[in-house]
Order: C-alpha cells, then sequence, then structure tokens
C-alpha cells in the first residue's frame, strides 16, 4: 500500500503540487490521468524518493518513507525518457538491480533469462542499448525495475504513445504489483 | 574544391610551421652527430637526476589532482550549494595566473618568514610538488565537468531506485560514463606537469643535482652554452610526452558503441 498525504512540492515560484493525497492498495494496476504539466512525473518522483516534498507524507506499507533515499524504499521506477544504462549490454542492465544487491549468480542467471523472455530479447542479451531498434529500446528499461526481487512496486511514467483516453492530453500509467 | 584544397593547406601549413618545424629541428640538431654523443649527454649524473625529479614531481602530481579533479567535478555538477560557482571560477585560477605568479605565492607563503615557513619546503622537492599540482589542478576537472552535465542524473537516479547506494552508483554507472574524460584529463595534466617551467623555476632554488626538474635542466644546459645537451634533454622530455599520448591511445580500446 502505497499512501501520500498533503504532498506539496514547489519548483522556485510553481507550485507543481498542491496538497496531493493518493492510496494505492497494494496489488493494483493504478493510472493518473491530467494534462501535461499537472504534476504526475513529480508525485510519482516523490514517491519513489527522486525529490523531497516539501510539505506532506509518503508511507509505504504503512511505515513513514517520506525522509529514506531511493535506495531504501524498494519502489521501483521506469523514467519517461528511455533510461537504460548506455555502457551496458541488455544483460548487464536487466541484472542490475541483482547484482547491486548481490544475490548468487545462479539466482541473477535464472531470473534475468526469464526476464528477456518475458520481453522477447533472449537473442540480444549481448548487445549493447545503441545496437537495439526503437521497439526494442522500449522494451528494455522496463524490465529491470521488476527485476530485483525486494521492489514491492513499480511507478512508470510512460507516456503512451497511442492517445488512451481520448480527451486527454496525456496518461500515464502506475502499476503496482507485488514481488 | 579549390576550398577544400586552401582549407587542408592552411590547416597543415599552420601546424607544419608552428608545431612540425620547431619540434622536427630539435630533434635534428640532437642527432646532428648520431645518437652516441645525445646519449652521453642525457646519460650525466645531472640529467638523470633531473629525470628523476621530473617523474618524482608527476607521479604524485597526476594521481592527486586525478583523484582531486574528480571529486571536484561532482561537487561542482551533482551538487547545489551556496559557493559553488566560485569554486567553479577558483579552479581555472591556475590557468589564468602566470606560473612564476604561483612561484612567488608559493615563495610567500612557505619561504623563508612566511606564514608557514622554515619546514624545508621551499628550494627542496615538497615545494616543487606544490608547484607542480598547483599549475596542472585544472584539467581533470575541466574535462569531466562537461561530460557529467551532459550524462544528466537520470541513469544515477535510475541506479538509486534499483537500490544501488552511492558508491555503487558512481563506480557502475558514473564512473564508466566520465572514464574516458578522466583519462584525457590525466594525459593533460601530465603534459603539464612534465614541462612545468616557471612556477617550479621560482620556488626550487635550482640546484644542479638536487631541485633541478627536466625542465630547468635544459634551460641550465642551454645557458652553459652545452647546446647538444640541451637538445638531447628537450628530446627526452619530448618523447616522455608523446609515450604519455600513445599509453592513453592504447589504454582506449575501440569501443564498438558510443
Amino acid at each position: 500500500m502505497i499512501a501520500a498525504r498533503g504532498i506539496v512540492k514547489r519548483f522556485g515560484d510553481f507550485t507543481a503540487l498542491d496538497g496531493v493525497s493518493v492510496d494505492v492498495p497494494t496489488g493494483s494496476l493504478t493510472a493518473l490521468l491530467g494534462p501535461s504539466g499537472s504534476g504526475k512525473s513529480t508525485l510519482l518522483r516523490v514517491i519513489a524518493g527522486l525529490e523531497q516534498p516539501d510539505e506532506g507524507k509518503v508511507s509505504l506499507d504503512g511505515e513513514d518513507a517520506t525522509r529514506l533515499p531511493p535506495q531504501s524504499r524498494g519502489v521501483g521506477f521506469v523514467f519517461q525518457h528511455y533510461a537504460a544504462f548506455k555502457h551496458m549490454t541488455v544483460w548487464d542492465n536487466v541484472a542490475f538491480g541483482l547484482t547491486i544487491r548481490r544475490r548468487p549468480s545462479r539466482e541473477i542467471k535464472q531470473r534475468v533469462t526469464e526476464l528477456l523472455e518475458l520481453v522477447q530479447l533472449v537473442g540480444l542479451a549481448k548487445r549493447y542499448p545503441a545496437q537495439l531498434s526503437g521497439g526494442q529500446r522500449q522494451r528494455l528499461p522496463s524490465i529491470p525495475r521488476f527485476c530485483s526481487s525486494t521492489s514491492r512496486s513499480a511507478l512508470s511514467t510512460r507516456v503512451c504513445a497511442r492517445s488512451c483516453v481520448s480527451g486527454c492530453a496525456a496518461c500515464t500509467t502506475k502499476r503496482i504489483r507485488r514481488p | 574544391m579549390i576550398a577544400k584544397y586552401a582549407l587542408r593547406f592552411v590547416s597543415l601549413g599552420y601546424l607544419a610551421v608552428l608545431l612540425v618545424a620547431p619540434i622536427g629541428f630539435v630533434f635534428w640538431q640532437t642527432f646532428e652527430h648520431g645518437v652516441g654523443p645525445a646519449w652521453d649527454t642525457v646519460a650525466t649524473p645531472d640529467a638523470l637526476h633531473a629525470l628523476k625529479v621530473t617523474l618524482i614531481l608527476t607521479a604524485i602530481a597526476v594521481p592527486a589532482n586525478t583523484i582531486f579533479g574528480v571529486l571536484c567535478a561532482l561537487a561542482i555538477v551533482r551538487h547545489r550549494y551556496p559557493g559553488a560557482g566560485i569554486v567553479n571560477a577558483v579552479v581555472d585560477l591556475p590557468l589564468a595566473l602566470s606560473p612564476v605568479v604561483v612561484g612567488l605565492a608559493l615563495l610567500v607563503l612557505y619561504g623563508r618568514g612566511g606564514w608557514l615557513g622554515g619546514h624545508g619546503i621551499v628550494f627542496a622537492l615538497p615545494g616543487m610538488v606544490l608547484a607542480t599540482i598547483f599549475v596542472s589542478l585544472p584539467f581533470v576537472v575541466r574535462e569531466v565537468v562537461p561530460v557529467l552535465r551532459e550524462i544528466g542524473t537520470e541513469q544515477e537516479q535510475v541506479a538509486a531506485t534499483l537500490g544501488a547506494s552511492a558508491f555503487q552508483t558512481f563506480r557502475r554507472v558514473t564512473w564508466p560514463a566520465i572514464r574516458w574524460a578522466t583519462l584525457y584529463g590525466v594525459v593533460l595534466t601530465t603534459a603539464r606537469a612534465l614541462g612545468e617551467f616557471g612556477a617550479v623555476s621560482v620556488v626550487s632554488g635550482r640546484l644542479a643535482g638536487q631541485t633541478e626538474s627536466l625542465t630547468l635542466y635544459v634551460q641550465d644546459r642551454y645557458q652553459s652554452f652545452d647546446n647538444t645537451g640541451a637538445y638531447a634533454a628537450a628530446v627526452l622530455l619530448a618523447l616522455l610526452a608523446l609515450a604519455t599520448l600513445l599509453l592513453m591511445t592504447r589504454l582506449k580500446p575501440n569501443e564498438g558503441v558510443q
């Protein structure tokens, strides 16, 4: 369960979030809708710990996480722009979260293979992101976020390429999953 | 067509006249009477000692400025704090100041009657090390800062959300991105440290066989009308610089991407 309470975030004179509260139950798939510039990404960045809110609290599974650094939150984050590690192969990109946590190499191998199969990139494991096609590249950055076994939730700020809801300038999906 | 050849002619001619000709002339003068005499002048105790001093200065200044340079670049680009702009400007000071001024400043600070004087720093190796570090300080910072700005913080944030600590993020994400910039900065630092004359000249006291670096030795030989000795030592300096450049091209692998 992710809970944001009265989040205020200002950038200089501009108030991006003005007392936003949202509850996201565990196991749900939630979408935040709003025109571009309305603060969707900022809210997700606050939840992930990439921005500090000026006011308000973030709690994860009932524990106050407002001051926790991003690496201790276990919140996965898919960046709006393409953000794979350019100097690493597809394999190393996917394995990153597990290698950082010093998982046994057998587990890493098995998990990475599974995930690469899931997004149909198995044969391309040795390539660098720059050597992938646009579509392949789009599938890549989303995987490592789901890969680390402690990750309890994943936030995606990907703007849908197609218009998801008519009349909606942009939509952002926010997915919650259990490990 | 004419423009293309004119451009080539101008650029190559410029390089030839201003860079290649003087250096080529030194090489030619050195080996005018064969390798033997040149070798003999380089193999004298004073020359060898000067070479040793230069290598010691470089071996201390380059690692120090590399580590400091990377840390300083991170402090300039990645942290917002009051005074960051001042740090950024102060780093360029050694480029703007004449090395002679640097040498004098060190004399005033560490010399006889100076604030921190009387510890055997001036007219000895420590003072020369300080002078060399001072003048070769900006290069790693200046190479790394623009690369850090360009890569942005997104990849580092990705690493953080995946559970990487600050050090892990640096080692696995930031460092690979700034590696070649750092290496290039190291080469420039090395070249500057090897070739430093002014500041070292002021603080060294120029005692032959004791506080004489290779550049000082070259001038010493030249003023003693020992042209062969001066040219041979100059060639030695040039070869050291060339070796540094070659080492860099060797170390840098041919990466398929990037």
